[in-house]
């Protein structure tokens, strides 16, 4: 295509969202352009927004997903229900499927191929490490950032991104209060963190026995790429 | 000549369009209106004997264009499953194009505002695209690598973890 002019920018960001991360980060090494192009915050905003993760199950049961039809996997997953936790993901508009493995504690995302014929592990995130807090049952995958193929992960109290290829998991952002229970009378923060324009942003949600009362506030990271710097409104008291 | 009527209404009417390079055709109203632009040309009157000229649309493309919406406009409601299994078919037919076409076709239906067909483009380019190396895909897009050397495996390394091979699939667990 070279003789032609460039493509215009949304079309561009159309081809490119339909990409799985890999390929994402592979084209941005083909030439300067497409560099720029796939390194432009307005491209990570469009990207990391379609892979909203979906609300995964909140219990630990496992549900009961057809994988393959006449394989003896769905009987395997049967038969270790107890230990698996399987949720739908969606990166890039592609429906994927998040296992935890409690006992591992691993958390593996397979995805369908085109012709929806074969499933392959896309990625394999061992937790064990950063258990507690990351325990594969209470975590859950966000997306991946293309720039870096980096996994946001999610707990509810705390935020990393995980490498998978050195295994390593960094903690973005913390609920602080949950460990100082005394300062709230006990009320454990949690938070939903959610992917918006340029900004990972929070809102925290109260345990079911408390009502909410104005308690709303939001966190949001100044830039997916840039230092973890999180802009906090403060909370309105609560009484 | 378009198999014009006077009742402007009829969805049997012919619309008119001329290429860039001045090559006409026509198709069914109810094709036309597939695109959003010819759409907006027909509401506003603008559809005539002479053709709507679309200026950035050459005749090769505008040849398949006009195919795309023949097709789908013949069968765009109530479709049976076979039906739509054939519309299917003809939409995977359709797009096994070259990709100079394939640019030609991104280009004209974004221009036209063809969104089914914009869509089966923008499917099949990133299905060329994925799975390939950087230089397999310079080599399918024509894409120029414009790096340094230096450059170039810095900029690898830092997308190292693009290049990485998942395990093959097995099972599942």
């Amino acid at each position: 295509m070279e003789q032609h002019a460039q493509l215009p920018d949304h079309v561009v960001l159309d081809i490119v969202s339909y990409l799985p991360a890999k390929s994402v980060g592979r084209f941005r090494t083909v030439s300067r352009s497409w560099l720029a192009a796939l390194s432009a915050p307005f491209f990570l905003d469009l990207y990391l927004l379609s892979g909203m993760p979906t609300t995964r199950p909140q219990s630990f049961s496992a549900v009961s997903v057809k994988f393959d039809s006449d394989s003896e996997d769905e009987a395997s997953l049967d038969d270790d229900g107890e230990k698996w936790c399987f949720y739908a993901v969606q990166l890039r508009g592609a429906l994927c499927v998040a296992c935890s493995n409690r006992d591992a504690n691993t958390i593996d995302v397979w995805s369908m191929n085109n012709d929806a014929t074969a499933w392959s592990m896309e990625y394999h995130m061992e937790l064990a490490a950063y258990s507690p807090e990351y325990s594969s049952e209470k975590t859950t995958v966000m997306g991946v950032d293309p720039t870096n193929g980096r996994i946001w992960l999610t707990t509810w109290q705390s935020l990393g991104h995980y490498d998978p290829k050195t295994g390593e998991l960094v903690t973005e952002y913390r609920a602080r209060w949950m460990n100082q229970p005394e300062a709230l009378n006990g009320w454990m923060s949690r938070f939903c963190a959610v992917i918006c324009q340029e900004s990972l942003i929070r809102y925290p949600f109260e345990p079911l026995a408390q009502p909410a009362r104005g308690a709303w506030s939001f966190v949001g990271h100044a830039d997916v790429q840039g230092p973890p710097v999180f802009l906090r409104i403060q909370p309105k008291r609560r009484d | 000549m378009a198999a014009a009527t006077d009742d402007a209404g009829d969805s049997n009417e012919m619309i008119r369009v001329v290429s860039s390079d001045g090559e006409h055709f026509e198709m069914p109203e109810a094709a036309a209106n597939l695109s959003l632009v010819l759409r907006h040309m027909i509401e506003d009157d603008c559809a005539d004997a002479a053709g709507i000229p679309l200026a950035v649309v050459a005749a090769k493309p505008l040849a398949k264009i006009v195919d795309y919406c023949t097709k789908h406009a013949a069968k765009s409601s109530g479709l049976t499953i076979e039906e739509a299994e054939e519309l299917k078919r003809f939409d995977a037919e359709f797009i096994e194009v070259d990709t100079d076409m394939l640019y030609d076709l991104l280009v004209a239906a974004d221009f036209m505002g063809v969104e089914g067909l914009s869509k089966l483009a923008v499917q099949r380019t990133a299905d060329l695209i994925k799975g390939k190396t950087p230089e397999q895909n310079r080599e399918t897009f024509g894409i120029v690598n414009d790096f340094t050397p230096e450059e170039e495996e810095e900029i690898c390394k830092e997308n190292e973890w693009a290049f990485q091979i998942t395990k093959p699939p097995s099972r599942l667990c």
